[in-house]
């Protein structure tokens, strides 16, 4: 039977528990909200140059430029992004749950290549006998454009020099504060996409040429498109991690009543006990 | 014979700049300006640094600009550029203050700089105070 200090003592570590996932909750509410808006600013030029890319890559040969090639997946990569940290629900355990499907369609491990993006992947990935290609831990505490283009970089050029045919992306999509979705997006080579009114889309004029702007824009498309899905990512880490705080928090709350009511009801029990031997010595005496 | 119109985009890495339906656009092509009206044949072309001119209905709006691209389908076109400022917003003092920047930068030589770096952000920077100035004297016809 727990005694009175115990109950006690359990309440006020349940409280202390409480003040951490308050404070979590604070900070990634404040996160949110700034990563929230880089991600809405920066959706509708990534979308837009991603459908240009497609465009393009539904009106020009393949082989024109290597970005665009269709080569025998022979080397597969996949691009997984995961949190630094925990507490943020089932947010890593979705990409990774998603990721080891993904990749169990392999039936040779060492095809596959993986470039690992947060913390929480790296610790799974690597003990499972992977080939790690490229590793970005403590990442995203200061989000820079310039470390998309330094992920960019490499993937581009491990793909020119064909040491990877296909490109993937395993990210967490923010939807809202409270939902993300794990999407697995193909990076290279371009899908190509026909515009809704192909109609008109016969002649397709490039100017000056198709091979000139593609070279200006292959690259920046890639760059841009890291730069979403970090962000995308980072927006949700922190949305999931907001979310599982706020339910953290509700749930010591109910935690701390029903304790209180415990004790309450076990110091209610002494007293009546205590009453009760006073009264039946009481009632002794007069006899 | 009756105005058509077409929708117009102009995106930059931060944010969408502007969208509307509009009757003719000008655009600084890298061989020189160009015009778009509604129909034009599908296209895909670079920007160079320069203005992009806005015919709407009754207004017509002038943005100053630095490369990018465009795309040009039958019923929308996007221009994705890296910058662009509405003309009525340019801060003159700032690009003043940036032109100069650059120029001591060209001019210096100190060792490391990035010369190509430095003439694109004066070329940037005149672009911005030529069309801000055109719009505060306006072009007496």
């Amino acid at each position: 039977m727990a005694t009175l200090r115990d109950i006690k003592q359990r309440i006020s570590g349940v409280q202390k528990t409480q003040q951490i996932t308050r404070a979590l909750k604070m900070v990634a509410a404040v996160k949110l909200r700034r990563a929230q808006q880089s991600i809405i600013q920066a959706r509708p030029y990534a979308h837009r140059l991603g459908a240009i890319m497609g465009h393009i890559a539904s009106k020009v040969e393949h082989n024109l430029h290597p970005l665009l090639e269709e080569r025998e997946p022979k080397r597969v990569c996949y691009v997984i992004v995961t949190a630094d940290q925990g507490l943020c629900g089932s947010f890593n355990q979705n990409i990774i749950r998603k990721a080891d499907a993904e990749l169990s369609q392999y039936q040779d491990k060492q095809a596959i290549d993986l470039i690992l993006i947060g913390r929480k992947g790296r610790d799974y990935f690597t003990k499972r006998n992977y080939k790690v290609i490229g590793e970005y831990i403590a990442f995203f505490k200061n989000l820079q454009f310039s470390q998309a283009v330094d992920i960019a970089q490499l993937i581009m050029d491990l793909y020119n020099e064909e040491k990877l045919d296909r490109i993937f992306l395993i990210y967490n999509e923010f939807k809202s504060a409270a939902q993300q979705q794990v999407v697995v997006e193909q990076l290279l080579p371009i899908i190509p996409v026909i515009p809704e009114d192909e109609t008109f889309m016969a002649d397709y004029i490039f100017e000056p040429d198709a091979i000139t702007i593609l070279d200006t824009l292959c690259p920046k498309n890639i760059n841009i498109q890291v730069w979403r899905v970090l962000l995308e990512s980072f927006a949700s880490e922190m949305g999931a991690r907001m979310t599982a705080m706020e339910y953290a928090t509700e749930n010591a709350n109910k935690l701390i009543a029903d304790l209180q009511m415990l004790y309450n009801k076990i110091r209610q029990e002494g007293i009546t006990k205590e009453i009760l031997e006073i009264i039946s010595g009481s009632e002794a005496l007069k006899v | 014979m009756e105005d058509k119109f077409f929708k117009l985009e102009i995106v930059t890495p931060l944010k969408i700049i502007y969208q509307d339906q509009v009757k003719h656009i000008r655009l600084p092509g890298v061989d020189g300006y160009f015009g778009i009206m509604a129909g034009h044949a599908p296209f895909v072309t670079s920007l160079a640094i320069g203005e992009i001119k806005v015919d709407l209905a009754n207004d017509t709006k002038y943005f100053a600009t630095s490369r990018g691209i465009v795309e040009v389908l039958p019923h929308t076109t996007t221009i994705l550029v890296e910058t662009a400022e509405d003309a009525s917003q340019i801060d003159i003092e700032r690009a003043i203050y940036a032109k100069e920047r650059a120029h001591r930068r060209m001019t210096e030589h100190v060792p490391g700089t990035d010369i190509d770096r430095a003439k694109d952000a004066w070329f940037r920077a005149v672009n911005r105070l030529k069309i801000a100035r055109k719009l505060k004297e306006p072009e007496s016809k």
